[in-house]
């Protein structure tokens, strides 16, 4: 199987983090898939421009992701971090493409659930730990700021 | 992986043989196992790696053969590939010793626009013009990974230089992926100094690089070739030119041709000198062809199948594109994180580091460096073998269009942690800053691939025309 398009880690599996990305990864693949459908069912609209660069979007979006989960240490909250955002993105961009009404619903269904799923870490905490880790600075150390 | 060559394998069942002169060579193969087929005892062993020591000092084979009798993984052919491995160049090792200097001369090269070629004489002195040269034609076979890696430590340096060399190594890399009589001359060519600048980029193309303008005139003999090309990367430097064009075939319709040839000293002038934002240092030079006469013996690859023979290889391209993004993206937050630990305001009196908002938008570049790492990697272990060949352009296409954007938004970030002082002309990262942008720009083009993968998912006819519906 292609490296590029195997599957990434289930959700469920691993540490908090890595089940959050996964969870994530999950969803954006289900917009995906759903706007992916709905536009191959109208001939016309398939060939519009507009559709064909953001169904690539998404694609060339989820590649990153896979790519991360499978090759990056999971347990960093860089991958979480990462995921959750551009999970976002894809749904957003999907949820643009889809017209049928029923899959408008799922659709729907797949946001609330992408944003009613709490992270193991808040954004900020995680651009916090991320950012002193790079800069070699102890997450731990009180106080935490200057 | 290193596959050991026919000819090592035949060195090493000499030395099984002198150890053990009861051995029949022609009973030994590469699966042939030391201890259970060949009989070897704990003293053959050490004979057998005293021996090899003798004439390799560089390859110590005692610890390879506890662990891999112990394992049961003796084979002839396993441990010819361990003296392989250890006998050859270590090309990310030799990045990192060249790196110093070429980081110290990429400021005046930039500000001048001077090619460097001091530093592509060192690449070629050092070999590591070299490093992709397949081993059986005499090289080490570098692999994707290896050139990836390396590439991504001359870009951290200096990104002209690698952005140049880069045009030569995946070239090489491509071409050598043809075999033949091709492979065979282009890398006798390499091992003895000469150089590849790559030219499929013409004015008025576009992204569009399967469709030269420039012309192809059958004569006899060979060819006679006219028109434009423009970002000629390294052509300063470069000993040897590879060119696209386009003839016609019994239909009159145009066959996409590639050809390399010894850089001549007429027929090919420069009539706009590279002058740009970044990548400066490049001499990626506007060129006329000019009833430039090519024999036979210069074309590669069957007429016509010039873009299958790019779709097939584009891992290569794209790849090696790809990673000197990323490199100039590693060096940036390298560069970021060292000065701002260091950099002391006399209000707050610590390190900028400590301040939130640095925190934050270094854990942003942090980030979206990790992704664009991954994606690269992902790429380079892709089976590059088994995916149709569209499947695969596009996969390495969206990755190179993912990986230079999430580069350029590392080093642009990177700006805004550091303030106005990144802007000054003494600060690396304003170089960092115009040379990343070339990664959004260059091929393959963001909107073809947009649309070509767009179309490829939506199963729509990738060339069918009209284009789009109204």
């Amino acid at each position: 199987m292609n490296e590029t398009t195997r599957p990434a880690v289930p959700a469920g599996a691993g540490g908090p983090g890595e089940r959050y990305a996964g969870t994530m990864f999950g969803l954006a693949e289900q917009a995906y898939e759903l706007a992916v459908r709905d536009v191959k069912g109208d001939a016309k609209r398939s060939r519009l421009p507009g559709g064909q660069f953001t169904t690539a979007r998404m694609r060339a979006s989820l590649a990153t992701m896979r790519a991360l989960m499978a090759r990056h240490d999971p347990g960093d909250p860089v991958v979480a971090h990462y995921v959750a955002e551009a999970a976002q993105e894809v749904v957003s961009k999907a949820f643009e493409l889809v017209t049928d009404p029923l899959a408008a619903e799922e659709m729907s269904r797949i946001w609330r659930s992408l944003k009613a799923t709490a992270p193991p870490l808040s954004p900020d905490h995680a651009r916090e730990r991320i950012g002193k880790a790079a800069l070699l600075i102890d997450p731990d150390a009180t106080p935490r700021w200057l | 992986m290193i596959t050991a060559s026919p000819p090592e394998l035949s060195t090493l069942v000499e030395h099984l043989v002198a150890v053990k002169p009861d051995l029949r060579p022609q009973e030994i193969g590469p699966r042939t196992s030391l201890t259970r087929d060949l009989g070897f005892d704990s003293l053959d062993l050490v004979r057998l790696a005293a021996r090899i020591h003798e004439q390799h000092p560089e390859a110590d084979l005692t610890p390879w053969l506890a662990g891999a009798c112990q394992a049961g993984a003796d084979s002839v052919g396993s441990m010819a590939d361990h003296l392989a491995r250890a006998r050859r160049r270590d090309y990310v090792a030799l990045a990192r010793e060249l790196a110093p200097a070429f980081a110290e001369r990429a400021a005046r090269h930039d500000a001048d626009g001077g090619f460097p070629h001091e530093n592509l004489a060192e690449l070629v002195r050092t070999g590591y013009t070299a490093m992709t040269i397949p081993r059986e034609y005499g090289g080490d076979g570098a692999g994707l990974g290896e050139l990836c890696e390396a590439q991504q430590v001359l870009a951290g340096a200096c990104a002209s230089t690698a952005f140049s060399v880069n045009m030569h190594v995946h070239g090489l890399a491509m071409i050598a992926q043809l075999g033949g009589q091709d492979a065979e001359w282009v890398c006798r060519a390499v091992s003895e100094g000469a150089v590849i600048a790559g030219g499929f980029s013409e004015p008025g193309v576009g992204g569009n690089w399967w469709h030269p303008t420039t012309k192809a005139e059958r004569v006899d003999g060979g060819y006679v070739l006219n028109g434009r090309k423009g970002f000629f990367t390294g052509f300063p430097g470069a000993t040897h030119l590879f060119l696209s064009a386009a003839t016609k075939d019994d239909r009159g319709l145009p066959q996409p041709m590639a050809f390399l040839v010894p850089k001549p000293d007429e027929g090919i002038r420069v009539i706009e000198e590279w002058d740009a934002a970044g990548m400066r240092a490049t001499g990626s030079h506007t060129l006329a062809i000019e009833d430039f006469f090519v024999e036979d013996r210069w074309s590669v690859g069957e007429p016509g199948k010039l873009p299958l023979l790019f779709m097939t290889g584009v891992h290569w391209a794209w790849c090696s594109f790809a990673s000197v993004f990323v490199g100039i993206a590693r060096a940036a937050l390298e560069h970021v994180t060292a000065t701002q630990r260091r950099r002391v305001l006399s209000v707050i009196g610590k390190p900028n580091a400590h301040l939130p908002g640095v925190q934050f938008r270094v854990a942003e570049m942090a980030t979206r460096l990790a992704a664009a790492r991954a994606h690269l990697e992902a790429a380079v272990h892709a089976d590059h073998d088994t995916a149709g060949p569209i499947a695969h352009y596009l996969d390495m296409s969206l990755m190179k269009m993912q990986v230079t954007r999430l580069a350029h938004e590392v080093v642009t970030l990177g700006m805004q942690v550091q303030g106005g002082s990144s802007l000054v002309s003494a600060s690396p990262l304003q170089r960092m800053y115009r040379d990343v942008i070339a990664g959004l720009l260059v091929p393959p083009a963001a909107d073809v691939v947009l649309e070509w993968a767009g179309k490829h998912a939506l199963d729509v006819p990738i060339f069918a025309e009209p284009r789009w519906a109204e």
